[in-house]
């Protein structure tokens, strides 16, 4: 477990989703990273029915850590459970309930070169695909402050020299503390809740 | 107290798995003085290992604001012995169904989620409020898969602070299984049996506590 940088990727305008991934994946295979299976990183976002206002709660389960499960408020609190969380909110059901439409993952392919681990996605809500997600993980390194530089690298090189490197602000806020996986799961919402919010304005 | 759920099932990635375990029990109380005979006998009717002590921080938390109107019952519990080795743990617990006299047991529903950190922000977000808290201090014995604790309740971790007229030990013989399996209740009746006559444990109609 390492330090992991979540981003969306751009699929240019006029592109289809599948072209951009299979040219993305083209791009990594030439480094020469290895194919090592399959990931699913889901969001189901639950919200209070009967309080005007309610924060959303969104449950993450990621095929990386199967034998635990996240669950973050929106601006709040998270916390890392075992696979018995979804149980506990079903008990819930009276107060909490998933939104409608508001399951959204991502999946796809997991590589690995050296001491990086990508992740390449294909995010869809449902039946309709919206985007691209990159997972990029440097293994070895804890501290995010320690090891931004090696991403970034990593990064330019297959995406090119005007990517942005800035610190996301969940990474930079604890870059100097141990990183944990639900840091990960934070930057997964907050690029689905990105997407979320560009498919209303459409 | 701190238990392994049974079997975990790992979700299929769709519906969550809705368990539904059902915790069947019964409870009763001896004095302090007496404690050392259930203990002996314990040692003897249980599983050939060496009683676990234990002792948990335990938060109850309630939510009112339900549209069934029931209110929603979950216990937050860390234990205060070896911290690192075990989890806070978040415990739904349903209503106690005292049933009728046909039924051995008491049960409820019951869901144990073992969480990274201590929960009360994310229960309180969740819409809990925290109703009381109690340090159960005992041990924690086994008989196959009945769980029995014998424990001591107090309302602070300060051992100097006497409490006037606590003057037992709570002793609660308990078995989770699913709600069609007759034989759980069954097999905390007859066991609680074997306790007789140091302790008398019964079904405790929770509507004449309220």
């Amino acid at each position: 477990m390492g330090v992991a940088y979540v981003s969306p990727w751009k699929v240019p305008a006029g592109q289809n989703v599948q072209q951009n991934i299979e040219e993305l994946h083209n791009s990594i295979e030439q480094l020469g990273a290895i194919k090592t299976g399959l990931f699913t990183v889901e969001c189901e976002s639950y919200h209070a029915v009967n309080v005007a206002n309610s924060k959303t709660l969104h449950l993450i389960h990621s095929t990386e850590y199967p034998a635990s499960r996240f669950a973050c408020f929106e601006d709040g609190p998270s916390i890392v459970s075992d696979v018995m969380l979804p149980s506990f909110l079903s008990k819930l059901r009276s107060v909490w309930q998933p939104r409608k439409g508001g399951r959204i993952e991502s999946k796809g392919h997991r590589y690995e070169l050296g001491d990086f681990v990508l992740k390449t996605g294909i995010i869809s809500m449902g039946p309709s695909t919206k985007g691209i997600s990159l997972e990029v993980e440097y293994t070895p390194c804890v501290y995010p402050c320690d090891c931004w530089g090696i991403i970034t690298e990593l990064l330019k090189g297959f995406v090119g020299e005007n990517m942005v490197t800035n610190m996301p602000t969940l990474i930079l806020e604890k870059s100097k503390e141990i990183y944990t996986p639900d840091i990960t799961m934070q930057q997964y919402v907050e690029l689905f809740s990105n997407i979320r919010k560009s498919n209303l304005v459409r | 107290i701190m238990v392994d759920a049974a079997d975990y099932q790992p979700l299929s990635g769709d519906a969550p798995v809705i368990a539904n375990m059902q915790e069947f029990f019964l409870q009763g109380s001896v004095l302090d003085t007496c404690v050392d005979k259930i203990h002996e006998r314990l040692q003897g009717l249980c599983d050939n290992v060496s009683p676990e002590a234990f002792t948990d921080h335990e938060r109850t938390y309630v939510m009112r604001n339900t549209t069934s109107n029931m209110p929603i019952t979950v216990k937050a519990c860390q234990s205060l012995v070896d911290k690192s080795a075990v989890p806070w743990q978040i415990k739904y617990m349903g209503n106690t169904d005292v049933g009728d006299r046909t039924k051995s047991a008491m049960i409820r529903s019951s869901v144990s989620v073992a969480v990274s950190k201590d929960p009360s922000e994310f229960l309180e977000d969740l819409g809990f409020v925290l109703q009381f808290e109690v340090i159960l201090k005992g041990y924690f014995y086994r008989k196959g898969r009945l769980k029995i604790t014998v424990a001591k309740l107090s309302g602070s971790i300060d051992p100097n602070k006497h409490e006037a007229g606590n003057m037992s030990h709570l002793i609660e013989v308990s078995a989770l299984a699913s709600p069609l399996d007759e034989s759980a209740g069954d097999e905390v009746r007859i066991f609680s049996q074997f306790l007789r006559p140091i302790v008398f444990l019964d079904k405790v109609d929770v509507r004449r506590l309220q």
